[in-house]
């Protein structure tokens, strides 16, 4: 059996004439990655070893094998990252292995216009992540004070004998969480729109929850951004901006980039 | 005065974020010959799985995860006292 490819990611071929290619080891750590080109675009790979590399090895150690998937998943990130810091990449999910060079070749051919316009498209720009999380105390300490309908029901449930008093608080005290939560998609909603205004792309993400972050704090907004590199700059002010006036309400803002534009190039 | 973008750009980024993007995004060009892992998309779902793996290697390596006997014994005893049954391991 012949040598498997492993694919990182695909670049335009008249980029790679601007400049020398740098020399980086593949998945094994052994052999070096290289490109391959086929027409207008250019393949980042590497070869591996078919055996150790097969399919079911291959999802037995991301599986089981903790130490083994930390190692290539950084590797894969740090790959990516690199060239994309030198060329327009169209980034690979991890472990996008194809057999052979011929069946690489067929599969970039078939899908050449959907690759043009993913260079299109990502040319000149980058992505960027936001997770905005916040204090829920602080902020229900504020909803529960500052909302009318709240403020009207506490006074009603004053006026009530004490036994009904116990059971109507129970239902405040929902009411004001639910409250709570629709303050929260609120304002996360104001500023991921606000910061539309620098972006060519936003997608919103699944919040993830305390025991994947490991915070305190909930999270309440998970985005991902293209933005035109020139306009990172003021998007990042504007993020640092939000971070002071609102720190003192228990918000907290976590931007990252930039990223290999992994959600804006995927094609179906 | 370094802008934003650097003092970001430099910070670490952790194994959660990178799986979370690299496992579930990223073009996955698919032809027969392909192998594509699709198996992780598992992997993904159960993010929670992954991060106790992950924290139980961190601890496997700081090498302080190791329970003795004695521990062991006084967990056993902390456990009995607590449910209140008799003691089937007197010796």
């Amino acid at each position: 059996m012949g040598d498997l490819i492993y694919l990182y990611g695909l670049i335009p071929t008249e980029e790679t004439t601007e400049q020398s290619f740098p020399s980086f080891k593949g998945f094994d750590g052994e052999r070096e990655i290289y490109t391959l080109s086929f027409g207008s675009t250019t393949a980042i790979v590497c070869q591996l070893n078919a055996e150790e590399y097969s399919e079911e090895n291959i999802k037995e150690k991301i599986n089981d094998d903790m130490e083994w998937l930390q190692e290539k998943a950084f590797h894969h990130h740090e790959t990516v990252v690199a060239f994309s810091k030198m060329y327009t990449v169209v980034p690979l999910k991890f472990c996008t292995i194809y057999k052979n060079e011929e069946s690489l070749m067929n599969t970039v051919q078939t899908n050449q216009d959907k690759l043009n316009s993913a260079f299109s498209l990502l040319a000149g720009n980058e992505e960027w992540n936001l997770k905005i999380y916040c204090d829920d105390s602080l902020l229900k300490d504020q909803v529960s004070k500052s909302n009318p309908a709240i403020e009207e029901k506490r006074a009603q449930i004053s006026e009530l004998p004490k036994g009904r008093q116990f059971f109507e608080k129970k239902k405040l005290d929902k009411l004001i969480d639910s409250e709570l939560e629709e303050e929260k998609t609120r304002i996360s909603e104001k500023i991921h729109f606000q910061l539309k205004e620098f972006v060519l792309q936003g997608n919103v993400k699944r919040n993830w929850s305390k025991d994947v972050t490991g915070k305190d704090e909930n999270m309440t907004w998970n985005s991902v951004y293209l933005i035109p590199k020139s306009d990172v700059e003021p998007f990042l002010e504007k993020i640092q901006q939000y971070e002071k006036d609102m720190k003192e309400t228990g918000w907290q803002f976590a931007a990252s980039g930039p990223w290999p534009a992994y959600h804006f190039s995927s094609f179906s | 005065m370094s802008t934003v973008r650097e003092t970001i750009e430099n910070k670490d980024i952790g194994l959660i974020d990178i799986l979370d993007v690299i496992l579930d995004k990223g073009v996955a060009l698919k032809a027969d010959l392909v192998i594509s892992i699709a198996g992780v998309d598992l992997v993904y779902l159960d993010l929670r799985v992954l991060i106790a793996s992950v924290e139980s290697l961190v601890q496997a390596k700081e090498g302080n995860r190791t329970i003795n006997s004695a521990d062991f014994d006084q967990q056993r005893e902390a456990l009995i006292d607590a449910t209140g049954q008799p003691n089937k391991w007197q010796d």
